[in-house]
């Protein structure tokens, strides 16, 4: 274990003012993760701690099976719902309270004026997250975003500025697992942007558009999981360069792409990639994003919830074989 | 209180347009826009409270524009407290949430007031009922610091055992290495056993808020009442210059309704943004019956939606689409006229329109009513059609009250008529684009009992194949 990466991660994370940490999976150690930063960059900014959704680990909160472990010192900006907010242990101002309701309350933004353990909540949607990181953003210097398990959405670019991936034994025990499914999701952040001047054109659209002579063409469908729509719409014949979908890219929709011959497929960034490791390996598409999305540090967790441990140090070995970036086991810190 | 036809208040709010309006209407608060979601017909003497309100709330508006979009900009920070509120009033114990809240409101409701205080030394007439009280003793009750903050926590300064266990708390926390305790079971039972203590003197002190709160809930109440009152005027007064809307006056003695530079505000817009000129029309009408008979395309309809919209708009205490309006204050409109975006449910076009003038005509019995019908009768043979309108005309005659009937039947006998003045002459045809203009939508009173005769002529300028005004024109000279 190489203390440089230790230091590299923090010094990266100093570097963005919004991170999101997100896992491959449930119990890959994202709070530890979490808790592990925020102890050593506390003392160099004003955090704010938000995370998305309310979400199965908090259901496990609610049904008093899981405790609440994410740490604030004195004057972290912090988010949370109303439900938790009540049972806090911690002293905490109010802020700001949202119009909108989630399964647990509205949520709340509050400061916290003592340090201790509190229950991370946010909003459900990623429109909503933009929002509230935005106010966090207006009163902290650093905003970490608490990914929810295995969903993405939080770590969007046009959101979090850099991301740090957790991996480990929760995902999957064998090691190749791990390490292509990680691999992957690496891949995945490194997709070049299409021109600027094309994404001046999408940024907006929330509907299917089509590449054809030279021109963007707006099909007037939401989602391209209506198939049968687009194949409808798109005419049968004529070439379609160009994609681009707003919502989900899923494995059919790359079938179809696959079987008109479409050349480039448009996603908004990474988040919205949900494409299979294996189809993406047999179709090899050329896939291109709005905003790419900037890794900036990988942490590997060797407990699985099952209790095997695996070696991390062989893992993180192989994974930087292929990743030119810092990757740690946060309990493992060299002193 | 208001009945009408359409019955379906979307229906009728569309047919009149007064959807339109609605979208236009621009409320800050949560209270104003509930209020505007659910209007209601008001009773006179509340039409005229809003009346005259609107209008010294408009010479406001025109007079400080700065300063009022101050105060539209803070009433966008009102929270609607309602329900708080009614917590205090029985007497409820508030939490910290509710507390944020009601200091946010009470924060508001006083920077509001201190925009409002010069602006009633200078006009105090007419304003001073949006005037609202003093907040600063509740505010010192929810922000003891004094710090001002629309932000909020059982401060310390409520009491000394509160700051006294807090510190114990603090000092025992800074005792701990939280990395290394964070899970242990020690740290977790001495914290929850000095919280449950601050908890216990928290709770006490949330209580004695609420009963401070309780006893001032009547400058609550007024503060709410009167952010509330202001949101909706304000938001009837932007209405009104936006739309250039003016004030309805309500006849008393008089039993004429008499409305110049009528206007339908939707259509103006939409002909004003294609560089269209909009004609307002004047119209008055007696008890009893008024036919109007013109061209087709002259706007005879657009007069019945807009004669309803405005008596609509009146009764809910609104300004209206008109240079001036002076009607009566009556209790049910009818506007019977095609409606293109509801298609007949099971019954033909002449029954369902029959059965509506049907109840339109049982209802002018009973109450004070405006009847606007479009074109009675227009879907059956003109035989049976005209005899049809002819006794529409004469049964609603006797109700005495005030009907319009749009009709293309000829031998309608009706001593009040009027006449859209209809295609211009001489007009240079060259140098027009559209058939609109084409058109004096003027009304002027007509005494003939045949109808104007340019189908034909509307015909031609729309370009229709030759054949079929050709064979038209050889039939009428048989």
């Amino acid at each position: 274990m190489e203390r440089a990466d230790f230091d590299t991660i923090i010094e990266n994370v100093l570097k963005y003012n919004v991170v999101a940490i997100v896992g491959l999976e449930k119990n890959t150690g994202k709070t530890e993760t979490l808790n592990y930063i925020v102890q050593n960059v506390k003392s160099h900014r004003r955090l704010a701690l938000t995370s998305i959704g309310t979400d199965g680990e908090e259901k496990d909160i609610v049904f008093g099976t899981l405790k609440p472990s994410v740490y604030v010192d004195f004057n972290f900006l912090y988010t949370t719902t109303e439900l938790f907010f009540k049972r806090r242990t911690v002293l905490s101002e109010i802020l700001y309270l949202s119009k909108y309701q989630t399964p647990t309350g509205r949520v709340i933004i509050a400061r916290s004026l003592e340090k201790g353990k509190i229950i991370l909540s946010g909003p459900p949607v990623t429109s909503w997250m933009e929002e509230s990181v935005e106010f966090l953003k207006n009163r902290a210097n650093l905003v970490l975003i608490d990914g929810a398990l295995s969903r993405f959405s939080q770590a969007t670019p046009f959101i979090a500025e850099g991301i740090i991936l957790a991996t480990g034994a929760a995902y999957s025990l064998d090691k190749r697992e791990i390490v292509k499914h990680t691999k992957y999701i690496y891949l995945l952040c490194q997709l070049p942007e299409v021109e600027k001047s094309q994404a001046e054109i999408l940024s907006n659209a929330i509907t299917v558009h089509i590449f054809q002579n030279n021109e963007w063409r707006d099909l007037g469908i939401e989602s391209a999981l209506h198939l049968t729509k687009l194949r409808e719409i798109s005419g049968t014949n004529e070439k379609i360069e160009k994609l681009y979908i707003p919502g989900a890219l899923t494995d059919n929709i790359l079938k179809f792409a696959h079987s008109r011959g479409i050349e480039e497929l448009i996603v908004r960034d990474f988040t919205k990639i949900f494409v299979s490791y294996d189809m993406y390996i047999k179709y090899k598409p050329q896939l291109k994003v709005l905003k790419s999305s900037n890794i900036i540090g990988i942490t590997v967790n060797p407990f699985s919830p099952t209790g095997y441990i695996i070696d991390s140090k062989q893992i993180i070995e192989e994974l930087k074989k292929h990743i030119p970036l810092p990757i740690i086991d946060v309990r493992k810190e060299p002193q | 209180m208001l009945t009408t036809i359409p019955s379906k208040k979307e229906d009728f709010e569309r047919l009149t347009g007064f959807d339109y309006v609605k979208e236009k209407l621009d409320p800050k608060t949560p209270m104003g826009q509930r209020y505007f979601k659910h209007l209601q017909p008001m009773v006179l003497e509340h039409i005229k409270e809003h009346l005259d309100d609107t209008e010294h709330m408009i010479q406001l508006i025109k007079e400080n524009p700065e300063k009022i979009s101050e105060i539209l900009n803070d009433l966008e920070c009102v929270l609607d407290i309602s329900h708080t509120i009614s917590r205090i009033d029985n007497k409820e114990i508030l939490d910290e949430i509710e507390l944020f809240e009601l200091k946010n409101f009470v924060l508001v409701a006083q920077e509001i007031r201190k925009k409002l205080l010069p602006l009633i030394e200078e006009f105090s007439k007419g304003i001073q009922k949006f005037m609202i009280p003093d907040m600063e003793r509740i505010i010192d009750i929810l922000d003891p610091e004094g710090l001002r903050l629309p932000t909020f926590y059982i401060y310390d300064a409520y009491d000394e055992r509160l700051k006294a266990i807090r510190k114990k708390k603090r000092e025992f926390l800074h005792s701990k290495d939280l990395n290394i305790e964070l899970d242990s079971d020690s740290y977790n039972e001495e914290i929850l056993g000095l919280t449950s203590t601050e908890r216990e003197i928290e709770n006490e002190i949330l209580e004695k808020i609420s009963q401070i709160l309780w006893e001032n809930r009547t400058q609550l109440h007024e503060a709410f009442d009167r952010l509330k009152y202001l949101d909706i005027i304000l938001a009837k007064a932007m209405l009104s210059i936006t739309l250039n809307l003016r004030r309805p006056e309500f006849t008393l003695m008089s039993k004429e309704i008499k409305i110049s530079g009528m206007f339908n505000p939707r259509l103006k817009a939409e002909l004003e943004s294609t560089g269209k000129y909009y004609q307002p029309v004047d119209i008055s009408l007696l008890p009893g019956v008024t036919v109007i008979v013109g061209a087709n395309m002259s706007g005879k309809s657009v007069v019945l939606r807009t004669l309803a919209l405005i008596h609509y708009m009146s009764i809910l205490g609104f300004f209206v689409p008109a240079e001036s309006a002076r009607i009566p204050y009556i209790e049910a409109i009818a506007l019977i006229t095609e409606d293109l975006q509801r298609p007949l449910s099971g019954l033909s076009s002449f029954a369902s329109e029959i059965k509506l003038i049907d109840e339109a005509y049982q209802i002018s019995q009973k109450k004070s009513a405006l009847v606007l019908i479009d074109e009675p009768a227009r879907t059956t043979n003109p035989y049976e059609g005209s005899a049809i309108v002819n006794a529409i005309v004469e049964c609603f005659e006797k109700t005495q009250n005030w009907t319009v009937v749009v009709t293309h039947f000829d031998d309608i006998e009706c001593k009040k008529r009027y006449r859209v003045k209809g295609l211009k002459e001489n007009v240079d045809l060259d140098s027009v684009r559209e058939i609109q203009e084409l058109i004096d939508y003027e009304l002027i009173p007509d005494d003939g009992r045949t109808v104007p005769k340019e189908a034909l002529r509307v015909m031609e300028l729309l370009n229709i194949s030759k054949e079929l005004i050709v064979g038209a024109k050889k039939r009428i000279k048989e």
